[in-house]
């Protein structure tokens, strides 16, 4: 398949580029391994992403800075291929027009300003003064820095630095953002923002990785999980896709109407193990095994006995409960 | 009631006195420095010209040892007040300065740029007591190279000579004693003025190292302007010649320069970086 | 399968079109002239600069000095040609000795050396920017800020030998083409110092994490290069330098004596060691991983 015949036009290159986004994976990582000296780093780690929200999740030491040092071009695998895009660090001028990367480095260019900064960036990619002007307003725009634009960022609170630091990773406009503890140091308000912004970047074609130790934000923000512990890849797939391989029982919400009439019968469906009545008989609580299989039984049900679902949804922290069974047990074994 | 009324005492134990502060910044310090295996194995080979100097006062007096290894009696070295000058003091200045140039800047420019001052100066510690902590490592490491050594050849020597040797010769410890601290306390406040105004240690080692270089270019320059002596006052090398000649009592090889201009560029040298220093060790920076 | 191509309409109007292999020239000289800029407003309009400056300063200091020493311009031992000898062992001691060495060693040494200990290294790292370029604009950079720097000193200093000597004797001297002849030969000398020294300093900058050991290195081989063995000449900045000179000086008595290179050797030799001192720099960032815990 190729996708290089595709023309402007917005919805028709929208879909395109969502059909190639969703067929074609953005990055590639194909048995990636990166040892420094005789300290591992990653070992073996294949994975590849299309576009949406990434979560990367591991403890401390982990890999995670590693393995996204590796995929943003900043260093060289032992061993293995890393692709973005079909391209490699190879190619620079190309390969890095593709990327915005916000590192875990607190440090910026001695003296300079949020807008030079910001600027000094795109003038580094060849914009031409006036358009580099008109983008860099308009990454300041977007992490709501415009007032401060014109102070050193040396005077910049850590969550102004945080921001401005993102700016610069996403001022230029990449189709794959790789961005490391992006929300460190950030207030709720600008959290709320900057989540709110992930999602419309990532509605726009990106493919975004983000690491971060928050687990409930992770799965607030995050389509797909990739989760690495001691430099191996331990888990890579969809929250709920996961959570059934580990075999860990999923506790699911639903709320109707209906509750009192639908509980018996949520044992007609496989691999359920409890249902409960919530206190206000407006609310199940479903313990299951497979929570594909419910869903799947559940929607099969709804429709039969024509029931009407206010909401249904996880009914506790499922990155947690993963990162529980899968990272911190394997910590306390060992 | 609040948690931390539960949980929280503060400390009712003995505090150290004031005056045992810096030994604890010295301690670490002093640790740190001896992490570099390159740091401890130049600091050994610091030691190899006392030691070949104690084997030359040695067989100065070994005459049996002499005529077994067929050398001339008649070119003994005299073991004098400028043997200890030109022979053992100012080789072992410049190794001080070698060793000042790989351990000052490093003392505290990390701290710095790791914003590790404000944790120090919040503990009761002053910053007279932060920089003497650092000064400390400077001044023992270089006293042992320099005139701890020396004292020991001259006692060595007085032991194997003629008795009334060293109570002729008082000046030369007392000179071995001063030059070294005036040389040593000169280029340590120096060198932690450049460390502290230096960010990152690497560039501060070559600040601290162009400082002496250009100090005793200039002084070239000035002596081919004006002539005679002149450029000496501002020339490191020139200053510890005269300064350690006029201390031992023998003539510069160097300068005419009178032994007075060379304290003063020693302390003028020591005031403004002390000065510096004390402008740049505070708890916090804004940096705007 | 290749979809680097795809592009939105919300950036086509910015972005530069570039594709692998097709790099236009313009856009590389758009980048080369942003490297140039910030690069030479973090030499010559930061803190850093600073140091710079205080060493533009000092030789100037020094030749004022030279001017107005105790107003004794009448005496018979106080001539042009002997001024103008001082001045050449000033230059050949002080100005470049010190003032371009160190301030080479200032400049260049912190071009990579600075970003890698600042931590902001990775930034240019992630710009799509060929490595060639980075280098080639930061040496640039750095060039044009020394030569501005210590170009202008050189040339002060030797304007301000004219002062006892009053404006008509330097008229007379620009006329017969003596001082204009001297001036921008010390000139080129500065220049051809700040491109040897610069490029060196460059790559050690980069290559070692310590970059006093190069120096102080450095430092001493040139400082020792009379003494050398002519073999080992051939291979020290300032015996080619010093063989520009305007002014022959007196070689101490320890030295080794050499007929010194023409001007063509002597530019061709600089420039070769600058290009090499580039080559090894562009090889070393072409590997370099960012890892700024090893600092």
């Amino acid at each position: 398949m190729t996708v290089k015949t595709i023309t402007a036009g917005s919805t028709e290159l929208n879909a395109a580029h969502k059909l190639a986004a969703e067929s074609l994976p953005s990055i590639v990582v194909d048995n990636v391994s990166k040892f420094y000296g005789d300290v591992l780093g990653v070992n073996r780690i294949s994975f590849s992403l299309g576009a949406g929200i990434t979560g990367l999740v591991g403890p401390n030491g982990a890999g995670k800075s590693t393995l996204m040092n590796l995929i943003a071009g900043l260093m060289r695998p032992n061993s293995g291929t890393l692709k973005v895009l079909g391209l490699t660090p190879a190619q620079p001028e190309v390969f890095f027009r593709q990327i915005g990367y916000c590192t875990q480095y607190d440090s910026f260019p001695s003296g300079v300003t949020g807008r030079q900064f910001i600027q000094n960036t795109l003038l580094l990619h060849g914009y031409t003064k006036p358009s580099a002007a008109r983008a860099t307003l308009k990454a300041l725009q977007q992490v709501d820095l415009v007032d401060v634009a014109d102070r050193r960022i040396g005077g910049y609170s850590k969550g102004m630095r945080q921001r401005i630091k993102l700016a610069q990773a996403i001022c230029h406009e990449p189709k794959v953002i790789i961005l490391d503890e992006p929300l460190n140091g950030l207030d709720p308000m600008a959290r709320t923002q900057v989540i709110a912004l992930f999602r419309e970047l990532a509605s726009g074609g990106a493919s975004i990785i983000i690491s971060s130790h928050i687990l409930h934000e992770v799965e607030l923000i995050a389509d797909h999980l990739v989760m690495v512990n001691s430099g191996y890849l331990v888990a890579d797939g969809d929250a709920s896709g996961i959570a059934t391989e580990t075999g860990e029982p999923m506790r699911i919400y639903i709320r109707s109407h209906h509750a009192m009439e639908m509980a018996p019968k949520m044992f007609t469906i496989e691999d359920v193990l409890e249902v409960q009545i919530h206190k206000d008989d407006h609310g199940l609580f479903i313990l299951t095994r497979n929570a594909d299989k419910f869903f799947l039984g559940f929607n099969t049900l709804v429709l039969t006995q024509n029931w009407q679902v206010d909401a249904i949804g996880p009914a506790d922290q499922t990155v947690e409960a993963i990162y529980r069974h899968l990272i911190a047990g394997e910590q306390v074994a060992s | 009631m609040a948690i931390f009324q539960h949980a929280y005492q503060g400390f009712h134990g003995q505090i150290s006195s004031t005056l045992r502060q810096p030994w604890v910044i010295f301690r670490y310090a002093l640790a740190d420095v001896f992490s570099s295996k390159l740091f401890t194995a130049f600091f050994v080979l610091c030691f190899i010209p006392p030691l070949v100097m104690m084997c030359m006062i040695y067989m100065n007096y070994n005459l049996e040892m002499l005529s077994l290894l067929n050398l001339p009696l008649d070119k003994l070295i005299t073991v004098d007040a400028n043997f200890f000058a030109h022979w053992m003091q100012i080789p072992q200045m410049w190794l001080v300065f070698t060793l000042v140039m790989f351990v000052g800047p490093a003392l505290i420019s990390p701290d710095i740029s790791n914003n590790a001052l404000p944790l120090y100066l919040s503990r009761p510690i002053n910053k007279t007591n932060y920089v003497f902590g650092k000064l400390l490592v400077l001044l023992v490491l270089g006293s042992l190279i320099t005139w701890i050594p020396a004292w020991l050849l001259i006692l060595f020597h007085a032991n194997l000579g003629d008795q009334p040797w060293l109570l002729n010769n008082l000046h030369i410890p007392l000179a071995s004693v001063v030059s070294s601290l005036i040389w040593i306390i000169c280029l340590s406040m120096l060198s932690l003025a450049v460390s502290a105004w230096v960010k990152w240690k690497a560039l501060a080692r070559l600040f601290f190292f162009g400082f002496v270089w250009l100090s005793s270019a200039l002084g070239a320059a000035i002596e081919n302007i004006y002539g005679g002596w002149k450029g000496s006052t501002v020339s490191f090398i020139d200053s510890l010649d005269v300064m350690v000649s006029g201390l031992y009592g023998v003539t510069s090889s160097s300068s005419s320069m009178p032994s007075t201009a060379s304290y003063l560029f020693f302390i003028t040298v020591t005031v403004l970086a002390t000065v510096l220093l004390a402008r740049k060790i505070r708890a916090f920076e804004v940096n705007l | 399968m290749n979809i680097s191509n795809i592009s939105t309409n919300s950036n086509a109007s910015n972005e530069p079109s570039v594709k692998a292999g097709n790099n236009n020239a313009a856009l590389l000289l758009r980048q080369l002239g942003a490297i140039v800029r910030i690069e030479i407003n973090n030499t010559l309009f930061s803190k850093r600069s600073l140091i710079a400056y205080i060493l533009t300063l000092i030789p100037i200091i020094l030749l004022l000095s030279l001017a107005f020493r105790n107003g004794d311009f009448t005496s018979t031992d106080f001539s042009i040609d002997k001024t103008r000898r001082i001045f050449g062992f000033i230059y050949s001691g002080f100005i470049l000795g010190a003032v371009v060495f160190l301030g080479s060693a200032a400049i260049f040494t912190a071009l990579f050396r600075g970003e890698i200990l600042g931590c902001s290294m990775h930034y240019y790292l992630l710009s799509p920017v060929r490595r060639e370029l980075i280098v080639l604009g930061k040496f640039l950079a750095g060039l044009l800020s020394a030569w501005a720097l210590f170009g202008l000193t050189t040339l002060i200093c030797y304007l301000l030998l004219y002062i006892p000597f009053g404006m008509t004797q330097l008229i007379s001297d620009m006329t017969a083409s003596i001082a204009p002849a001297q001036m921008f030969t010390y000139l080129g000398i500065t220049m051809l110092g700040c491109l040897g020294y610069g490029s060196l300093f460059m790559a050690t900058g980069l290559i070692f994490r310590n970059p006093l050991f190069p120096v102080a290195i450095i430092a001493g081989w040139e400082f020792i290069h009379f003494v050398l063995p002519p073999a080992l000449k051939f291979f020290s900045v300032i015996h080619y330098l010093k063989g520009l000179l305007p002014i022959p000086l007196n070689n101490s008595p320890l030295a080794i004596v050499v007929t010194p290179p023409s001007v063509l050797v002597s530019i061709l030799s600089i420039t070769v060691l600058a290009l090499c001192s580039i080559t090894i720099t562009v090889l070393y960032l072409k590997r370099l991983e960012i890892r700024y815990t090893e600092n």
